[in-house]
């Protein structure tokens, strides 16, 4: 499991990547993707294509995130694949502060 | 600097060891054969033994064997090198007083650089040793006031819990938290007109920090109904207290129901939580409620919706509601029991013995594995009993 964020100086798109297993562990590390470099200035994915499994922890980790980068609801996309991760989404209605894509 | 123990019969060999010790900077003391050795070792606590092998009264492997097994019965005590100082340097003689306790050996004539070596280098590792015995020991004092807090706050919970509602006809239940504290919620008020409120949810994470946020979500759900408000004001009460009190990355997934007397409607709220299902005694099912909201403690009350929906149920059914620490347990065989294991035994498992067998398939899995969350299960038999 890791996350990894991708980022071009102009464009002002970031991309945060999760894979594997989303839960406590990588609630600190998913900060540090964005708080160093700092992506409050971009328009920010959050890609979960590969990951597999997600928790509270990880749901309460992205309402930090939100949060700390000031994005009103909506504005940080979500990209889901795996059927267990869009259920955990689903039923904590996370469409209504994020957008599914 | 260190005290070393020098064990000899001869007065020119303990007298030259002791010169050299004393040359290396450690301070010494000295034994004239075994049995002394073993009172010195025992009384006056060496960090190091030079030990002669054959000596009258007691030999050198005998008083090894003693001197350690009576070392090893201290609880607090680290590692103490016995260094047998020997003219034997054959093979068998050095397994032999390897083998007595001795954890290393150097022949005589000592030559002195030799010997400095291998007294620091067993020092150090005694040094390690205490160090961990020493952190072992705070660990464990550590542990043990932990514990002594965690029955205390386990007090408060148990205490707080005693208002809860019981009807052992209708209500069976099941929670097993991940640790000592339960952050999972499973509650039940009488109304002032006999409606019954039930109150299912479940905070982020495990153990304490997830529990902090139940007691007062107790009070306050106990309190509200003791003023009878309708189900959207539990709700905006509780979801309003939570998003003061809550630190941005926790909240709270809650299944809120409302029961009529006779248990032949059902109001509810669900936020967050896994869907709940409608099941008739012979196993069918008639409903599936699916979570409807954003968990409690999230939105600000300007954005919160407190939209409830109502149902009516049918006689000889029963309403299974669960957290989601429910549907990630594994069973015997490994495979995650999930939603579709649960409702599967709803629908093949007779109403009667139902709710044991869901309960026995999810804790029978505890053994051996660690609960990753905390688990609750409730089923409320519905209509005329």
């Amino acid at each position: 499991m890791s996350i990894t964020t991708h980022h071009i100086e102009g464009s002002k798109e970031a991309t945060i990547k999760v894979q594997g297993e989303f839960n406590y562990d990588l609630v600190m590390e998913l900060r540090e993707a964005y708080i160093e470099p700092d992506l409050k200035p971009y328009s920010i994915t959050v890609d979960l294509t590969e990951c597999t499994y997600m928790d509270s922890a990880a749901l309460g980790a992205m309402l930090i995130m939100k949060s700390h980068l000031g994005k009103p609801d909506g504005d940080i996309a979500i990209k889901v694949k795996d059927p267990y991760v869009r259920k955990v989404l689903e039923a904590a209605h996370f469409e209504i502060k994020f957008k599914f894509s | 600097m260190a005290k070393i123990l020098v064990v000899d019969d001869l007065p020119s060999n303990r007298l030259l060891l002791q010169r050299l010790c004393e040359k290396f900077g450690h301070e010494t003391i000295a034994a004239e054969d075994g049995a002394l050795a073993v009172a010195a070792a025992t009384g006056q606590s060496p960090d190091l033994i030079l030990l002669d092998i054959s000596m009258p009264n007691m030999d050198g492997y005998e008083a090894a064997g003693l001197i350690k097994a009576e070392a090893n019965s201290r609880p607090d005590d680290a590692y103490l090198p016995i260094i047998f100082v020997t003219a034997q340097t054959s093979d068998s003689s050095l397994s032999q007083a390897i083998q007595a306790g001795g954890d290393d050996f150097i022949a005589q004539p000592v030559r002195a650089e030799v010997l400095e070596s291998k007294i620091s280098a067993h020092l150090r590792i005694r040094e390690l040793n205490q160090q961990l015995v020493e952190n072992n020991r705070e660990l464990s004092l550590y542990n043990r006031r932990l514990r002594q807090e965690a029955d205390l706050i386990g007090h408060f919970f148990d205490k707080a819990l005693q208002r809860s509602y019981q009807d052992p006809q209708r209500f069976h239940y099941h929670t097993s938290p991940a640790s000592a504290f339960n952050g999972d919620i499973m509650l039940m008020s009488q109304g002032p007109v006999g409606q019954i409120y039930v109150l299912v949810g479940d905070f982020t994470g495990h153990g304490l920090q997830a529990a902090m946020g139940t007691m007062p979500v107790q009070q306050a759900f106990f309190d509200l109904c003791e003023q009878g408000v309708v189900l959207p004001e539990l709700v905006r009460q509780i979801n309003g207290y939570l998003y003061q009190s809550l630190p941005d990355s926790m909240f709270f997934a809650a299944n809120a129901l409302l029961f009529d007397q006779s248990f032949s409607k059902v109001e509810m709220w669900m936020g967050g939580m896994p869907p709940g299902y409608l099941v008739s005694d012979q196993g069918e099912e008639l409903m599936s409620f699916a979570s409807m909201h954003m968990p409690l403690g999230i939105q600000p009350e300007v954005e919160f919706r407190s939209a409830t929906l109502n149902y009516d149920l049918p006689v000889d059914s029963r309403l299974y509601l669960y957290s989601d620490g429910a549907i990630e347990r594994k069973d015997a065989r490994g495979n995650i029991v999930g939603e579709e294991g649960l409702r599967e035994l709803m629908q093949t498992i007779p109403a009667e013995g139902r709710f044991k067998k869901m309960v026995t398939t999810l804790v029978s899995n505890d053994e051996g594995q660690d609960q990753l969350d905390d688990i609750s299960l409730i089923e409320v038999r519905c209509g005329k009993l």
